[in-house]
Formats: structure tokens, C-alpha cells, sequence
């Protein structure tokens, strides 16, 4: 019992870390932009593709892929956001949700034009390698991934709060009328807050793809998770989207282990409206900008 | 005498241009509906299913058809259950389609056939395996691929008759558990499994449903892993029947496995999973690792496939609907290129082939329902990178064996 | 950095205003917050811009900004067209702003204060001496590394004052920033806004408080129902009586 106790809560950590990743683009793009971006998951679709090619074409193994998948999705951030987000932009939220959820049909549907429905997976050394640690098994590839995932946030907060650019998100993200009287340029902002969060989405996705297959329609799910992510944690709080993320990884094996496989999904989503019922702003949330897109 | 030559002569003309006018043409050719998801996240096994169908209705047309009639497939993509329905009755009611086939999925094939069946129009299912379909009392529809429980039979079967004795095992000491994916179809087929065991008086240990869109899976591992089982029956689609398998081995749960078809037959499967793909088990359509003798035609279908889509067929999908629109296509022929609905059950109900004549190996015997119960579904097994046919007998090409 | 640097000193040759507005006019669907305001600003001035409450002086000061694209009308700083220019390149041009509600972000005092000063020099060491000579000019210095919702509101209303500062203003728009506080505070306030102007910079002021007005400013314009109704000296405003009409008859405070 114990050891299954701890083994569910290591692999609760591990898909938990993950998440957080993909909440945490999705939530950088919400904070500072203010638009829920519904193809946040096809972005680490388009990266997992990348992975996939650069290692099937050229042999170049998934975590130095990153080099090159990681600013290849910033660039698709920023295209996005200036040529589909920005002409729109202040338009009703609908309208804004209804622009992200075509890009994410044209990219699934390219997907499936370009690569039918296969799946597709990449085969390293190291894809099947696991650690035995005394009562527990660590997947080596999950276990890199987490510890990337929790790198990756340490650098994100540094970055926010120590850089000059860090601050200038932090201030766009509170109040874009001050920060424009502030000398910050708010478009420029934006565009960055898209790229990063979508090379955040192409991270997560290369991280992912030695212990997951790529498919057209693999971001959708993902997407949802980071959707539940960011709102349990707090739109727009990097705190809350750590906790939120590790949490949900938490509970959707706990309960998957303890109660039933079949209700760890029921379990998150449960939570999930029931905290947008009782408490919008999420455990850490700032709350602000919730009503801008739709949600209050 | 000139004269009347040239008025002869015009009408000829006349005559030969009404022939072979659009108009004419059409009423010359045998016209059928292929309603198949090719978009969506039904459509890597869609499409497959399709491209067995076309390569049929190919073949037979450079063979000259039917009766020398040219087969025309009018086809239609659905994604989702309202579409399978709309684009059915669509092709009924604006595009005059007398007969319809389809669909790969037993949802979609659900909705088309009951549209179609309540407007008096054939439809035959070509591989879509629910039980339900050719339960609902409709006398216009019919299926040529093996049914859900006819998997579980072949499957139960197999743990019974080999993989117990193998173990050196009673079959009441054998344990089993069983995972599977919670919509409809993994439901329904865990519940016959769960049945179909305890009258082969199988030691069924655990039950473990689960959502096919899972992200992670180590909750089911973890519950089957306390069970301690020697054989887990999985019925999963492909990305869930990867995970299970992955994470199966990250968490250390070395029991044998057995697929119900969908997931476990993809190349995908093999080519996400490697050396942890080796040694496990599947029952499915008749896959292109067999013993060919049983299977006429294989060989030359998987040329054609490769010929005509540029790569190998991705599961036996393509196969089984291959074989099923052949069935069709002899079936109209006897009844004498006629699709009136009464003729073609008159002559499907009448068909018969004995089994190991096809190219699926398949027998064919329509009951009452509509049922071919003369198909049987096969076990594979993952060795070297290849899906290989091992049990029955007479379709094997390798032994199975119990893979460390 | 020094403050106001970049303000022209007063006398010499004639020079050009500093701001202009000509027939100014906002319209919000059927609502006219502002209508055809013709205003000019000289160098160095404090200039108090009062009136009764939904006058349109908060929408002025959001044209002057930026933050509002005038219906019609032209603004144009030290003789150059900016109508058109989006607030930050203002802000860069030299117009800061305060809000009559105060915005800090959830950052420190000093982080406040460092942001739009980041936003033209990148240089970490430069802008944090910089955000810290302001702070001494606020009185805020010992706060440097307080959270905002820690000060009192009077510290708050400096922290505002601050941060406009830091964008090296040449006109600084002040929003009410001596309102909700107490009269001690708003003596202890006003001496900072005479520094300002020695700094050179131009200040344009909301204020509800018609004492201070009156006691620090140079020239008081008055608005009314988007209209500006009256411009003068603290003295000649308070005796015009379209003036004391907009105060509803009443006699106006200090007058
Ligand atoms: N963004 C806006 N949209 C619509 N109407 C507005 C907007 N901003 C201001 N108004 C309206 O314009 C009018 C002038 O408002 P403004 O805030 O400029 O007044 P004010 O003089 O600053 O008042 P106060 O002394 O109360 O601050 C008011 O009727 C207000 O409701
Ligand atoms: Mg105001």
C-alpha cells in the first residue's frame, strides 16, 4: 500500500510537471495578451512534428531538436499574434475565441493533410529507459522532462521578476493602459508574450515526444488540461500554474489509483468547475481580465 | 434510296450519341455510397478501411465490372456520428444512392445504417465490429466482418486452449484482467469478455476501464499491477493501447498481453513501442503476416495497396473491407446487377463461401440478421517488428510463444 | 538622470508652446465628454484644470495621453503633430500621466519606479540610481522596497507621481492625486509639485481641492459639460461667473 501510495504520487509528479508546462504558455499568452488561446495544444502538436522529422530525416535527437523547435514555435507565436490576434483584437471575446479555434482546425487539418492520422513516435536509446529508486520506478524520459519543466519555471520567474523585459510583461499583464503611458510598447509585448508562450507549448512537445506519439489531434486534450490548469492555479498567476499543474497531475492518479481509472478525468474537471463556481480567480488567481475573455 | 440511307445514317448518329451521353452512361453504372470517416481523429483507421473498399472496386472494374457494368463509389466523409447520419441520407435522398457501405467505426455505422435502413436501402458494413449493428431487426443490413463477441470468443478461446496450458496452468488458475477503454465499444466488449470468461471458467482478477484521450495511464498500470495478473486483455484504441504498453514497462508490469484489434494491429504501434512491442498478443482482422494458402488474393491485394497508395497497408482494415466489397460485389452480380433491396437479401442470404477461399481467409455465411458468421477473427502476435498470424493453426505462419 | 532635463528654460526668445490643443472634441457614441477645446500650454507653467464632476477632465488628459483618439481636433507638443502617435511613443516624447485611481504594479516601490525608465535605457544600474534619485525627490526613498498595498494612500499618490516622473516628462498630467487625502498630507503634498516645476517640467493638474489649486497653480483652467468655459488666473476664474454657474450657483471654496 505504501509503495503504491508513493509510486502514484512520483507518477502524479511526473505527468503534473508537464502540464504545468503547457498551462504555463497557455497562461503567460492569457495573462499578458488577455485571449485564451484554443490551438495551444496544436502548437505542441506542430513541435512534436518538428521532433518527429528532425530525428526521422536528419537523426537529430529530440532534446537537441529543441535548439531548433523551441524558436521555430516562438516565430509561429508571433506570427499569430500579429497577423490573426492583433487585427482583432479588443473585438468581443467570442470572436477572439472563435479565432483561435480555427487556427487550431487549420492546423489539425494541415496536420492531417500533410501527415494522414498516423501516429508517429521516436525510438532513443534512452525512450524506455527506467530508473529502479527502492520502492519506486521512474521512467527516465518522464523524469527528464519534470526536471526540465521545473528548470524551465525557475528560469520563467527569474526572467519576470529580474529582467527588464521580465517586468515589462508583468506590467502588461496588470495594466496595459499604465504601461503603455509608461514608454512600454504594448504591440511589441504582446508579439513576445505569444512567441514565448508558444515556444513554451514547442518545449513541452519535444520534451514529451520520446514517451509520446505525435498525431494530428494530439494537442486537443492537451489544450483542455491546460485550460483546467490555468483557472484552477489563477489566470495570469506563474505561481498558481506550477501548483495547479503538479496538483491535477496528483489527483488524476490518486484518484485514477485509489478510486477508479474511469472517474480521474470526472475527478479534475470536477474541480475544475467547481473552483470556477465558487472561487474564478483560482487558488492564486489575480482575477483581473477574466471578464475581458468571456469567463466572468 | 440515297435519302433514306442518310436519314440512317442520322439516326445511327443520334442513336450512338444518346448512348453515350452522361445520361446513359450513368444508368449503366452500379452506383454505391462509401461513407467512411476520412477527417477528424477517426481518420488514419477511416481511411485505411476505404482504401480496401477502392482497391476492390478497382479490380473488379478492370476485370470488367459487373456484368459490365462499371462500380462508380459516390463517397462521403464522416468524421462524427451526425455526419455518418446526414451524409447517409444525403446520399439517398439528393444523389438517388440505392446501396451504401462503410464505415470502420460502430458509432458512425450505427447512425448511417439506420438512416438508410428506414428508407428501405441496402447497407453493408465491411468492418465495424459492434454487436448491435445487425441486431436491430433491419432486414436491409449487413455485415461481412467478424462481430465483438466473435473477437472475445477467438480471444477467450486462445487463453483457454494455449495460453493456460502453456503457463502450465488449469484455466481456472489462469489470471486475467481486463482493461479497457470507457466509451461504448470498450465497454460493451469488456462486459462480453467478463462473460465469455467466466463460462471458459477463467480466473478474471481485475476490470480497469478508462478514457481513451488519457494523457497518462500509470493509474490503470497501477491498479492491474496490484493484481498481479498473468494475462491482460486490452481493448484500446491507438493511442491508449501505446500508453498502456509504455507505461506497463515504466512501471514494471511484465504480464502478457492480449489486444482486441484497434490499437494493438497498427504499425504505429510498433513503431512507437520498439522491443516492448515484442511478444504481444492481438486478435483482429486477418493481418498480412499469415499463411497465405488460407488467404487467396493477399498477396496481390497488399501489391496493388502498395501500387496504388505508394506505401504498405497500415492494418488489416483495408483487407477486410477489400474482401467485404468483394462479397458485395459478387452478391449484386447474383442478383443480376439489380439493387433492389429484396433481391440483394434474396441473394446475400444465399451466398456462401467456405473459409480459407478469400483473401481475409474468412468463411462467409449470412444469418437471419445479416450477420456473416462465417468470419472468424485471428490471433497475431508482434515478433521482429512484424504482426504474425499464430493461432488457429491453419491461418498461422509462425508458433506463438510466451516472450519474456 | 536629472529631472526635467529636457524642459526649456523660461524667458530667452520667444519660444514655441509647449502643448496645444485645438478644438479638441470627444465624442462616446451619443455622449460629448469634450468638446471643441482650443487650450495652450507654455513652458514651466502649473496650470490647474478644475470643474464640477463628469466635466470631461479625466477624457482630456486621456487625449493628451494618448489613450483616446479625439473625435476631431489636433494636439500638437513643442509645435509637432502628435494626434496620431499611439501613448508610448508620448510617453517617450515626454507627456507623463497619473491616474486619479492609483495603478501601481504588484511589483516593489523601487521596480515601480524602474520600469518606464527600462522601457528607454536598458541599462539595470543605471535605472535603478535613477528610480532611487526620484524616490528621494518623493519622499519615498525608505519605502524602495516596500509592495505598494503596504504604503498609505498618501505614499501611493507619491508612488504615482513617481512613476510619471520616471518617464522624464517635459508635461506631467496629475489626476486628482491630492484627492482622499487628509489636510495635513495635502500641505506636506504641495511643495513637491513647486519642485517639479523648478525641475522645468510643465505640470497640468486635475484637482477638486480649489484651495490648493488656487495656491499653487499659475493659470486655472475650467471645464464644464466638455466645454471649456474658463481660463485665467486663479483670481480672475473664481469671478467669472459662467464659472461659479457650473458650481451650481454656489459661492466657489476660497474664492
Ligand atoms: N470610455 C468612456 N466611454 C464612455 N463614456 C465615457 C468614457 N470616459 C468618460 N466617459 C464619460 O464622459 C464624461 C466625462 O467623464 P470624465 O471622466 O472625463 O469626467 P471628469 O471631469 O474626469 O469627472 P470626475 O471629476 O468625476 O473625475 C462622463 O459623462 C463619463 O461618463
Ligand atoms: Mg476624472
Amino acid at each position: 500500500m505504501f509503495e503504491l501510495t508513493l509510486q502514484a504520487i512520483v507518477s502524479g509528479l511526473l505527468v503534473g510537471g508537464v502540464y504545468a508546462l503547457m498551462a504555463a504558455g497557455l497562461n503567460l499568452i492569457f495573462g499578458v495578451v488577455r485571449i485564451i488561446n484554443f490551438a495551444h495544444g496544436d502548437l505542441m502538436m506542430v513541435a512534436m512534428y518538428a521532433v518527429y522529422w528532425l530525428f526521422t530525416l536528419s537523426g537529430i535527437d529530440p532534446y537537441v531538436a529543441v535548439l531548433v523547435v523551441a524558436p521555430a514555435l516562438f516565430l509561429l507565436g508571433v506570427f499569430l499574434q500579429r497577423v490573426v490576434i492583433r487585427p482583432i483584437q479588443g473585438s468581443s471575446p467570442l470572436m477572439i475565441i472563435f479565432a483561435t479555434v480555427a487556427v487550431s482546425l487549420v492546423l489539425q487539418n494541415l496536420a492531417l493533410m500533410l501527415f494522414q492520422g498516423d501516429f508517429r513516435s521516436v525510438q532513443t536509446s534512452y525512450s524506455i529507459a527506467v530508473l529502479d529508486a527502492g520502492p519506486v520506478l521512474v521512467s527516465v524520459p518522464r523524469l527528464i522532462a519534470f526536471a526540465a519543466s521545473i528548470l524551465l519555471f525557475a528560469g520563467l520567474f527569474l526572467f519576470l521578476r529580474y529582467t527588464y523585459v521580465g517586468k515589462a510583461l508583468r506590467a502588461v499583464a496588470e495594466n496595459r493602459t499604465v504601461a503603455r503611458l509608461m514608454g512600454i510598447r504594448v504591440e511589441r509585448i504582446y508579439l513576445l508574450a505569444f512567441g514565448l508562450g508558444s515556444a513554451l507549448a514547442g518545449i513541452a512537445g519535444v520534451l514529451m515526444m520520446p514517451f509520446a506519439s505525435a498525431y494530428p489531434t494530439v494537442g486537443t486534450i492537451y489544450t483542455l488540461l491546460a485550460f483546467v490548469v490555468v483557472v484552477l492555479g489563477g489566470l495570469g498567476s506563474m505561481e498558481g500554474t506550477v501548483v495547479a499543474g503538479l496538483a491535477v497531475g496528483l489527483i488524476e492518479t490518486l484518484t485514477g489509483t485509489f478510486i477508479s481509472p474511469a472517474v480521474k478525468e470526472i475527478a479534475y474537471f470536477g474541480l475544475f468547475i467547481v473552483i470556477l463556481l465558487i472561487r474564478p480567480q483560482g487558488f492564486f488567481g489575480l482575477g483581473k481580465g477574466t471578464e475581458e475573455v468571456g469567463l466572468k | 434510296m440515297k435519302r433514306a440511307g442518310t436519314i440512317a445514317g442520322v439516326l445511327i448518329l443520334l442513336l450512338g450519341a444518346l448512348l453515350l451521353s452522361p445520361a446513359a452512361l450513368a444508368q449503366q453504372e452500379i452506383r454505391i455510397g462509401a461513407i467512411y470517416p476520412r477527417s477528424g481523429s477517426l481518420a488514419l483507421l477511416g481511411e485505411e478501411s476505404w482504401r480496401g473498399a477502392e482497391i476492390a472496386r478497382q479490380e473488379r472494374n478492370e476485370a470488367g465490372g459487373i456484368l459490365g457494368r462499371q462500380i462508380v463509389f459516390v463517397n462521403a466523409d464522416a468524421p462524427n456520428v451526425n455526419a455518418a447520419r446526414s451524409e447517409a441520407e444525403r446520399l439517398i435522398s439528393q444523389q438517388g444512392v440505392q446501396l451504401l457501405i462503410g464505415t470502420y467505426s460502430s458509432a458512425l455505422s450505427m447512425a448511417a445504417s439506420e438512416a438508410a435502413a428506414r428508407r428501405g436501402v441496402t447497407f453493408f458494413e465491411l468492418g465495424a465490429i459492434s454487436d448491435g449493428i445487425t441486431q436491430r431487426g433491419y432486414k436491409t443490413v449487413f455485415r461481412t466482418n467478424p462481430t465483438a463477441s466473435m473477437f472475445v470468443a477467438a480471444q477467450m478461446a486462445f487463453l483457454r486452449d494455449w495460453m493456460a496450458p502453456q503457463m502450465g496452468k488449469e484455466p481456472e488458475q489462469l489470471r486475467v484482467a481486463i482493461a479497457h477503454e470507457d466509451s461504448d465499444y470498450g465497454t460493451s466488449v469488456a462486459e462480453n469478455m467478463r462473460r465469455e470468461a467466466e463460462r471458459l471458467g477463467l480466473n478474471l482478477v481485475s476490470v480497469q476501464p478508462y478514457s481513451s484521450t488519457s494523457t497518462d495511464l500509470s493509474s490503470v498500470i497501477l491498479r492491474l499491477r496490484a493484481a498481479s495478473p498473468d494475462v491482460i486483455v486490452a481493448v484500446s484504441y491507438a493511442q491508449d493501447a501505446i500508453l498502456l504498453q509504455r507505461q506497463a514497462h515504466e512501471l514494471g508490469l511484465r504480464s502478457k498481453v492480449v489486444g482486441t484489434g484497434g490499437g494493438h494491429s497498427l504499425s504505429s504501434f510498433y513503431e512507437a513501442l520498439g522491443d516492448l512491442a515484442e511478444g504481444v498478443f492481438n486478435v483482429d482482422f486477418t493481418q498480412y503476416e499469415v499463411n497465405t494458402a488460407f488467404t487467396p488474393g493477399l498477396e496481390e491485394f497488399r501489391e496493388r495497396y502498395r501500387a496504388t497508395f505508394g506505401e504498405e497497408p497500415r492494418s488489416g482494415h483495408s483487407l477486410a473491407n477489400y474482401m467485404g466489397a468483394h462479397v458485395l460485389f459478387d452478391i449484386i452480380e447474383r442478383s443480376g446487377g439489380s439493387l433492389d433491396p429484396e433481391r440483394i437479401r434474396a441473394s446475400t442470404l444465399s451466398y456462401v463461401v467456405r473459409p480459407g477461399q478469400l483473401a481475409t481467409g474468412w468463411g462467409v455465411r449470412f444469418d437471419e440478421t445479416g450477420q456473416n458468421v462465417g468470419a472468424t477473427p485471428l490471433v497475431t502476435q508482434w515478433r521482429g517488428g512484424k504482426l504474425v498470424t499464430v493461432w488457429p493453426e491453419q491461418a498461422a505462419v509462425m508458433a506463438p510463444v510466451l516472450i519474456e | 538622470m536629472t529631472i526635467g532635463a529636457r524642459a526649456r528654460t523660461k524667458g530667452g526668445a520667444p519660444t514655441l508652446p509647449l502643448l496645444e490643443l485645438h478644438a479638441l472634441t470627444k465624442a462616446f457614441r451619443g455622449l460629448v465628454a469634450v468638446q471643441d477645446v482650443n487650450a495652450v500650454l507654455e513652458s514651466g507653467e502649473i496650470v490647474g484644470l478644475i470643474g464640477p464632476n463628469g466635466a470631461g477632465k479625466t477624457t482630456l488628459f486621456n487625449l493628451i495621453s494618448g489613450l483616446h483618439r479625439p473625435t476631431q481636433g489636433r494636439i500638437l507638443l513643442d509645435g509637432r503633430e502628435i494626434t496620431a502617435l499611439p501613448p508610448y511613443a508620448r510617453s517617450l516624447l515626454g507627456i507623463g500621466r497619473t491616474f486619479q485611481i492609483v495603478r501601481p504594479f504588484a511589483m516593489t516601490v523601487l521596480e515601480n519606479v524602474m520600469v518606464p525608465i527600462l522601457a528607454r535605457d536598458g541599462n539595470p544600474t543605471r535605472a535603478k540610481d535613477a528610480a532611487q534619485e526620484i524616490l528621494e525627490l518623493v519622499a519615498l526613498d525608505r519605502a524602495a522596497n516596500e509592495r505598494p498595498e503596504n504604503l498609505t494612500l498618501a505614499m501611493r499618490k507619491r508612488l504615482e507621481v513617481a512613476r510619471a516622473l520616471a518617464t522624464r516628462p517635459k508635461l506631467l498630467l496629475l489626476d486628482e492625486v491630492l484627492a482622499g487625502l487628509n489636510p495635513t498630507e495635502v500641505e506636506q503634498q504641495l511643495p513637491l509639485i513647486r519642485v517639479l516645476r523648478d525641475k522645468g517640467i510643465t505640470v497640468l493638474m486635475i484637482e477638486h481641492i480649489v484651495d490648493a489649486v488656487m495656491s499653487v497653480c499659475d493659470r486655472v483652467l475650467v471645464m464644464d459639460q466638455g466645454h471649456l468655459i474658463a481660463d485665467g488666473s486663479p483670481g480672475e476664474v473664481v469671478r467669472n461667473p459662467a464659472v461659479i454657474q457650473a458650481y451650481l450657483g454656489e459661492e466657489v471654496p476660497g474664492a
